[in-house]
C-alpha cells in the first residue's frame, strides 16, 4: 500500500467533492507563519508524517497567531514523530466542532468487497471508545456493483446515531469519500474526524488515503509518487530493476538487519517455508526475497546481486519450488554472471542451489564455469536444501573472524565488507 | 469425480495467443485437457495448436459450449476479461494474473457472485485433476512428475507449494483428486472454506491437504468450517511463515496477502485454531506422506474396505 501524505490526500478527496478546511503545507517556521496569516484566525499545525494516531503523539498542535504557528512548526520540523522524521508540516484552518465523527472505508477480505465503518464518536479517542463500547462502531458491507449512495450513507449514519440537520451533509461527504475510494484505487480511506460545525456543515478535518500499489500505474495524479519508507540502496536497486526491466515475472528483496546468509527463494509459500526451517536450523538470513516466475531477465540478476552483495553475507541459498515451466539454465546463468561480477568464489562462499524445472542438464552445465556451487534438482527436497546450507554456514562460522578474539575491530570490519573469498580473510 | 473440473470440462483460453498461454495450452492439450476455443481481440480466425481463436468470448461461445475460462492478461486488463466471461455465462473463471488491483477484483467478485459463477484467483497457478484435465500452468510440461491421480485434495495459497506438495505425495505413491492453487492475494475468488465445501461433497476425495501462509483469516475461517461440522473428512494443514510472529515491524512477505499486522493473521494462531478444530498439522513436507497415508488408511477402515 502507498500511504499518501495528508496534504496530497486532502487535495485528492477535495477533487472528488469532499469538503476540507483550507490549508497548505510548509517546510519552515517562516512558511508556516505565512500560511497562517493567509488563512487568518485559528489554525492547526500538523506534522506531515505518513502515520496514523498523530494526535496522540503530539503531532497535531493549535495556534492563534502566525507567530504561534511558526513556533508550533519549529517544534515539529526536524524532530521525529512516531519514529518518522518531520520534513514538512500542514497548516490549515481550525474548524469549530459541534460534533466529531469517524469514517473509514476499506476492503473486508471476508466479504471480498468494500466496507464502511462509522462512529458518532470520532476523534483521537476512537480506539479506546470502541473497545469499551463496541456498539459505537457501525459497519456496512458495500456491494461493489451498487456502491455507496447518498441515501445508503444516510441510512448508515442514522443507524450510527446521527440525526437532524447534520445528517444530509455528513451523508453527502461520505458518498463523496466513497467516490474517492473507488476513483483513486484506495485500499483505505479514513476521515477522523469529520467535523460537524455549529452551523451544521460537515468537513473532513483529517484525511488518510492508502492507495493500492497494484494500481499506482493507472493513477496519473500519483505518477512518480515516492512510496517513502527507509530502504537500503540494494532494496532500491531491486525495486528499480523490477519496475524498469521489460520482462515478465517480478522479484522482491527485503533487507533484514544483520544476518550472513543471502536468500534467493521464491514461490511465496516456498520462501516462507524455507525461512521457517532456516531459523530453526540456527541460520541467520540477511534478507527475504520472492520471485514470481517469468522471463525475469535483469531482474533476477538484480536480486542475486543484492542478496549476495549485502555486507556481512557469507553464503547463499538459491532454492525454488519445482518450477514447472522455469528454465533452470536461465537461473544458473544469472547466478554465474553475478558471481563473476562480484568476484565470489563458491569454494569459500557456500552456495546451495536447488533448481528443478526445464533444462536441468543445461543448467548444470552452465555452473561448470564456477566450481563449488552445490547444485541440486529434485534429488533433494526444500528441507534438504535448507539443511545443507545451514550446515555449511555453521562449519564456516567456526572459522569466521567474529568468533575469534577481535584484536583489530576496524580491520575485521573492512575484511567483512570486501568481496568474499578473494584477498583478506574469509 | 474431482472438484471444479473433470475430463469433460470444456475450456476457453482468454489471451491464448500470448507467449505464456501458448505454452500452457500446448502442455494442457498434451495432457488431455479439452481446450475448445481461445480469445484474443484482433486475432479472431487465427489458430493456436489447432484451437480456433475468436475476437470475443461471446463469438467463441456461439460456436462452442464452454464450462471454464482461463484468463491470461496483464494485471490491469484482467477485470474486463473476467467480466466478459461472466457476462457470457461461463460457469468457472480462473484469473491467473498477479497484481490485479483490489477494486478490479471486487468488481469481478461482485459480478461473479450475482451470476452464480465460481471464481478462482487472482494470482493462481491453476487447477489440476490428475489424469483428466488441467487449467493454467500447474503441472507444467509434464504433470506426471508432480501429480498422480488419487484421493487427496490439495488447496494451497501458494502455487509453487501446490506442485511441491503434489510431488512429495507422488514420491510416496499417493495420488491427488484435485489440486487447486487458490491465489496469493488477500482477497481471492475461492477460499479454503469455499473449497472445503466442494471437497466434502466429492466422493472421490478422502483427505484434504491445506497449505496456508501469514495474513488474512482464510485458515481461521477453515477452522470455523470444520467446527461447524461442514467438513467431516481428515484435514492435514501446513501453515508456514511462523517467523513473522517474531518480526518486530509490520512486514509484507510473499504474496500480497501475507502481511501480519497487530496479531491478525498470525501463523501460530492459525495453527492453533486449526488444531482445535481437529485438523492435523504437519510441520514439514517430509512429514506429509506418512500423515496423509495414515488418514487414508483410517478412512478405508471406517468405510469397511479391505
Amino acid at each position: 500500500m502507498v500511504r499518501l501524505s495528508e496534504d496530497l490526500a486532502k487535495q485528492l478527496v477535495e477533487l472528488a467533492g469532499v469538503p476540507i478546511p483550507r490549508g497548505r503545507s510548509a517546510a519552515t517556521p517562516g512558511e508556516a507563519a505565512e500560511v497562517a496569516a493567509e488563512l487568518g484566525g485559528e489554525v492547526v499545525v500538523k506534522a506531515l508524517v505518513r502515520a496514523g494516531r498523530r494526535g496522540k503523539a503530539g503531532a497535531v498542535t493549535f495556534a492563534s497567531t502566525s507567530a504561534e504557528a511558526a513556533a508550533c512548526a519549529g517544534a515539529l520540523l526536524g524532530h521525529h514523530v512516531l519514529d518518522l522524521p518531520v520534513e514538512r508540516v500542514y497548516v490549515e484552518q481550525r474548524i469549530t466542532a459541534a460534533q466529531e465523527l469517524f469514517l473509514s472505508i476499506t476492503f473486508d477480505p471476508t466479504t471480498r468487497g468494500p466496507i464502511a465503518l462509522v462512529s458518532r464518536r470520532g476523534g483521537v479517542e476512537i480506539e479506546e471508545l470502541v473497545t469499551a463500547s463496541p456498539e459505537l462502531l457501525v459497519s456496512e458491507p458495500i456491494d461493489y456493483g451498487r456502491g455507496l449512495s447518498v441515501w445508503g450513507a444516510t441510512d448508515l449514519w442514522e443507524r450510527a446515531g446521527v440525526s437532524g440537520a447534520p445528517l444530509m451533509p455528513v451523508a453527502r461527504l461520505t458518498a463523496a469519500c466513497y467516490r474517492a475510494f473507488t476513483g483513486y484505487d484506495a485500499a483505505l480511506l479514513e476521515i477522523n474526524p469529520i467535523i460537524v460545525t455549529p452551523g451544521g456543515a460537515a468537513v473532513a478535518a483529517a484525511a488518510m488515503l492508502d492507495v493500492d500499489e497494484a494500481a499506482i500505474g493507472r493513477q496519473s495524479l500519483l505518477a512518480g509518487h515516492d512510496a517513502g519508507g527507509a530502504r537500503s540502496e540494494r532494496e532500491r536497486a531491486v525495486e528499480e530493476a523490477n519496475r524498469g526491466v521489460r520482462a515478465s515475472g517480478s522479484v522482491r528483496y527485503l533487507e533484514l538487519e544483520g544476518g550472513d546468509l543471502g536468500l534467493c527463494v521464491a514461490g511465496g509459500g516456498g520462501g516462507l517455508y524455507q525461512f521457517d526451517l532456516l531459523l530453526r536450523a540456527g541460520a541467520r538470513p540477511a534478507n527475504y526475497s520472492d520471485i514470481s516466475p517469468g522471463e525475469l531477465g535483469e531482474k533476477l540478476r538484480a536480486l542475486l546481486r543484492a542478496a549476495i552483495g549485502k555486507p556481512g553475507v557469507r553464503g547463499l541459498l538459491f532454492s525454488i519450488n519445482i518450477m514447472q515451466l522455469g528454465q533452470v539454465d536461465v537461473y544458473t546463468r544469472a547466478l554465474v554472471d553475478v558471481l563473476r561480477e562480484l568476484r565470489i568464489d563458491p569454494e569459500r562462499f557456500p552456495i546451495v542451489a536447488r533448481l528443478a524445472g526445464l533444462r536441468e542438464a543445461e543448467g548444470a552445465a552452465v555452473l561448470e564455469a564456477v566450481p563449488g556451487v552445490r547444485f541440486h534438482t529434485d534429488d533433494v527436497t526444500l528441507d534438504g536444501a535448507v539443511a545443507e546450507i545451514a550446515g555449511l554456514m555453521c562449519d564456516d562460522a567456526a572459522a569466521a573472524p567474529a568468533l575469534r578474539p577481535v584484536e583489530n575491530p576496524v580491520a575485521e570490519t573492512e575484511a567483512l565488507s570486501r568481496p568474499h573469498g578473494i584477498g583478506g580473510e574469509a | 469425480m474431482s472438484i471444479l473440473i473433470d475430463a469433460s470440462t470444456r475450456i476457453l483460453i482468454q489471451g491464448i495467443t500470448g507467449q505464456q498461454s501458448r505454452m500452457d495450452t500446448r502442455y494442457a492439450l498434451d495432457y488431455g485437457a479439452r481446450i475448445v476455443a481461445g480469445v484474443t481481440p484482433g486475432k479472431g480466425s487465427q489458430e493456436v495448436y489447432g484451437v480456433p481463436v475468436y475476437n470475443t468470448v461471446a463469438a467463441a461461445l456461439r460456436e462452442h459450449p464452454v464450462d471454464a475460462a482461463v484468463i491470461y492478461a496483464p494485471a490491469l486488463a484482467a477485470r474486463d476479461a473476467a467480466l466478459e466471461s461472466i457476462e457470457a455465462g461461463v460457469g468457472l473463471v480462473l484469473l491467473l494474473p498477479e497484481g490485479v488491483p483490489r477494486h478490479d477484483f471486487a468488481a469481478v467478485y461482485a459480478a461473479a457472485r450475482r451470476a452464480g459463477v465460481r471464481l478462482i484467483g487472482p494470482n493462481t497457478n491453476g487447477i489440476i485433476s490428475p489424469g483428466r484435465s488441467k487449467l493454467g500452468g500447474l503441472g507444467g510440461d509434464h504433470p506426471e512428475r508432480c501429480f498422480l491421480p488419487g484421493r487427496v485434495g490439495i488447496m494451497s495459497r501458494s502455487g509453487g507449494m501446490a506442485a511441491e506438495i503434489g510431488w512429495t505425495l507422488r514420491h510416496h505413491d499417493i495420488g491427488v483428486s484435485t489440486c487447486v492453487s487458490m491465489g496469493g492475494e488477500a482477497m481471492i475468488g475461492s477460499t479454503f472454506a469455499d473449497l472445503l465445501e466442494l471437497f466434502e461433497a466429492d466422493d472421490e476425495t478422502q483427505v484434504v491437504v491445506l497449505f496456508g501462509e501469514p495474513g488474512t483469516t482464510h485458515e481461521e475461517d477453515a477452522a470455523d468450517f470444520l467446527q461447524a461440522g461442514r467438513f467431516t473428512k481428515p484435514l492435514v494443514a501446513m501453515v508456514v511463515g511462523r517467523f513473522v510472529d517474531r518480526m518486530p515491524r509490520e512486514m509484507s512477505f510473499g504474496h500480497g496477502a501475507a502481511m501480519v499486522s497487530r496479531g491478525v493473521g498470525s501463523p501460530t494462531a492459525k495453527v492453533r485454531r486449526l488444531q482445535e478444530a481437529g485438523a492435523i498439522v504437519a510441520e514439514r513436507l517430509s512429514e506429509l506422506p506418512a500423515i496423509v497415508q495414515s488418514c487414508l488408511s483410517d478412512r478405508d477402515q471406517a468405510v469397511g474396505k479391505r
